[in-house]
């Protein structure tokens, strides 16, 4: 199962299979909601390595994320498209796209045992923007 | 032990190898000094996300119609779905869950990587002024 992210709308970055090792969508609603609430949160998790390029030979852009998630607020591209697509057996089995997509979360974990470095970033669409998501299931790829 | 899980208006049927893991909660408070009204019914289906790799184009299940639903906003009459899981057992239903009512509190779709097909997970409810109208029946052929 392979990954590839693209994010655009600043500096654009894109991911493939290397670097991505999870994706988690997640749509969430206050939990002690009576009725379905309007509240509603479209986020998205991606974890994956950081590389290091040893020789400059390929740049980790990785790099791009951790200053996409330093942005103070009143910057345009704080807000960023984020297109992720899930593919197993030439088969996209998802694609999601965020439009207005902001960074709620970003670690990077490194230690002296790994060699390579992890990363976790907690994306969420523009709360008033839900729904301009585009979910999408079941193509060719 | 099969678990089938289907909505109607609109209909989603899930195909039976899609689902994993159900579990069926009467949420009632803890703290109450006596019995209380506050009494809620959660349904969580943990199943696969598989892809085609036969029929490229093809949907392999039916979980992008959850995703689907999962974004639904709460002033639509969509948000709301009949729900009803069949537990069957060695040719018996052994259970039978109907939420009339049901929305969606939470939904997740996990892949990561190492494994070869996605999770989802999903977390309804009933809408708590119709709780009267859910039916747990079990154990007929």
């Amino acid at each position: 199962m392979g990954f590839r992210v693209s994010i655009t709308g600043g500096n654009d970055v894109s991911f493939d299979e290397g670097i991505i090792t999870g994706v988690n969508f997640i749509s969430d609603t206050p939990d002690n909601a009576n009725a379905r609430s309007t509240d509603l949160s479209v986020i998205m998790k991606i974890t994956g390595r950081i590389n290091f390029s040893l020789g400059a030979e390929i740049s980790d852009s990785t790099v791009e994320l951790a200053n996409w998630a330093l942005m103070p607020s009143d910057q345009a591209d704080c807000y960023r498209s984020v297109e992720v697509q899930v593919i197993n057996g030439g088969q996209v089995v998802r694609q999601y796209t965020y439009p207005n997509a902001f960074v709620m979360d970003y670690t990077e974990d490194l230690n002296d045992e790994e060699g390579v470095g992890t990363f976790t970033i907690l994306l969420k669409q523009k709360k008033d923007l839900t729904a301009k998501v585009e979910l999408k299931g079941n193509f060719e790829a | 032990m099969a678990l089938a899980f289907s909505t109607a208006d609109p209909e989603i049927t899930l195909e039976e190898e899609s689902t994993k893991k159900i579990i069926f909660r009467v949420e009632i408070p803890q703290d109450s000094r006596a019995r209380t009204k506050d009494v809620g019914v959660s349904l969580t289906v943990i199943g696969k996300i598989m892809a085609d790799t036969a029929q490229l184009g093809n949907a392999a299940d039916s979980t992008a119609k959850l995703m689907e639903w999962s974004v639904i906003p709460a002033e639509k009459k969509e948000a709301y779905r009949s729900v009803t899981l069949k537990v069957t057992s060695g040719g018996v239903v052994t259970r039978q869950y109907e939420l009339p009512n049901a929305f969606i509190v939470d939904y997740h779709e996990d892949f990561e990587s190492d494994d070869g097909i996605g999770e989802f997970t999903l977390v309804l409810k009933q809408m708590k002024n119709k709780l009267a109208d859910v039916k747990v029946t079990g154990g007929f052929t």
